[in-house]
């Protein structure tokens, strides 16, 4: 059974680790390599760019969606109160119908 | 375009540069690319296997143009950039399945090497062990049994010698997070090479 390594041990072993790590070999990028990351982001912004019309045409229907939503609370809420108005003028004329109308002879 | 709109790319500094990118004038962007390739190459090379070194370096780029309009405050633009390529370097990590990379176990050779490592008395002696190709081995072997996080804290913090504080910068984490994760990705690179020194490298904690 081979000896336990001691702190000591250990923290050289990690020195000569950490001198590998950077003396790791860097290569050179060509310029076939610039060219491929410049096609790419060309790429991308034209597809950004069609990415922002899509956004817009969304933002117009959510707009739209927002301003139909207002008109049909407002129609609502408008027939709600005409409709209440309605029925307790008729509840009222009823009303009026029966106390000027008596059953019982006099 | 008209004369007075022609940029001259290699008079214009960094910040001016990104300005004019935002702005819409895409091509300038090849300049940023010329100016910080190495810069990022070398970064990227200290953290991925050498074959996943273009694709990343290149993911870099991609990934620091869409996020261009983000680049502000005092720092230099170098520094945003390294933010950026260490995260995608961690990302590299994240989104791939140990299984993916197999690293061969090491043998009595690897042994060997550490053996004459701690035997090393002289600065020569020591750097002709860094040198060796069981060197590359321990450490891709060791580095492999890492989480992706603990893996790029050490790598950061131990290995190219960040401050923490620094390392927390680059990663976007807090520096207790960063502080903790060193810790614990040291013990556990320790415990690996005292298992694989007594012949088990089996049950680590990762």
């Amino acid at each position: 059974m081979p000896m336990a390594y001691n702190d000591k041990d250990l923290e050289k072993v990690e020195r000569v680790l950490a001198e590998t790590h950077r003396t790791r070999h860097v290569p050179l990028l060509g310029p076939a390599w610039t060219q491929r990351v410049m096609r790419d982001i060309r790429s991308g912004a034209i597809r950004e760019g069609n990415g922002n019309a899509g956004r817009g045409v969304e933002q117009l229907v959510w707009r739209t969606a927002a301003v139909a939503a207002a008109v049909a609370v407002v129609l609502t809420a408008s027939i709600v109160a005409v409709s209440w108005t309605g029925s307790s003028e008729s509840a009222g004329l009823l009303a009026e119908e029966f106390e000027s109308v008596s059953l019982l002879p006099e | 375009m008209n004369d007075h709109d022609r940029v001259e790319p290699t008079l214009v500094n960094d910040r001016a540069l990104v300005c004019l990118i935002v702005q819409g004038k895409i091509e300038l962007f090849g300049e940023l690319v010329a100016r910080h390739q190495q810069h990022v190459t070398r970064i990227v090379a200290r953290h991925v296997p050498a074959d996943r070194i273009e694709e990343t370096t290149h993911d870099v780029f991609v990934r620091a143009y869409v996020n261009l309009a983000q680049f502000s405050g005092p720092s230099p633009f170098e520094n945003w950039l390294a933010g950026i390529a260490v995260r995608t370097c961690y990302d590299f990590w994240r989104t791939r399945k140990r299984e993916e990379l197999p690293v061969s176990a090491l043998t009595t050779d690897h042994q060997q090497w550490m053996d004459r490592v701690l035997a090393a008395q002289s600065d020569d002696q020591f750097h002709e062990q860094a040198r060796q190709r069981e060197a590359v081995e321990v450490l891709e072997w060791a580095l492999a049994r890492l989480s992706p996080e603990n893996r790029t804290v050490l790598t950061l913090v131990h290995l190219d010698g960040y401050s923490v504080r620094e390392a927390a910068r680059l990663l976007g984490w807090t520096v207790v997070n960063v502080k903790v994760r060193a810790h614990r990705a040291r013990r556990a690179l320790r415990t690996m090479l005292m298992n694989h020194h007594r012949g088990n490298a089996d049950g680590v904690q990762r």
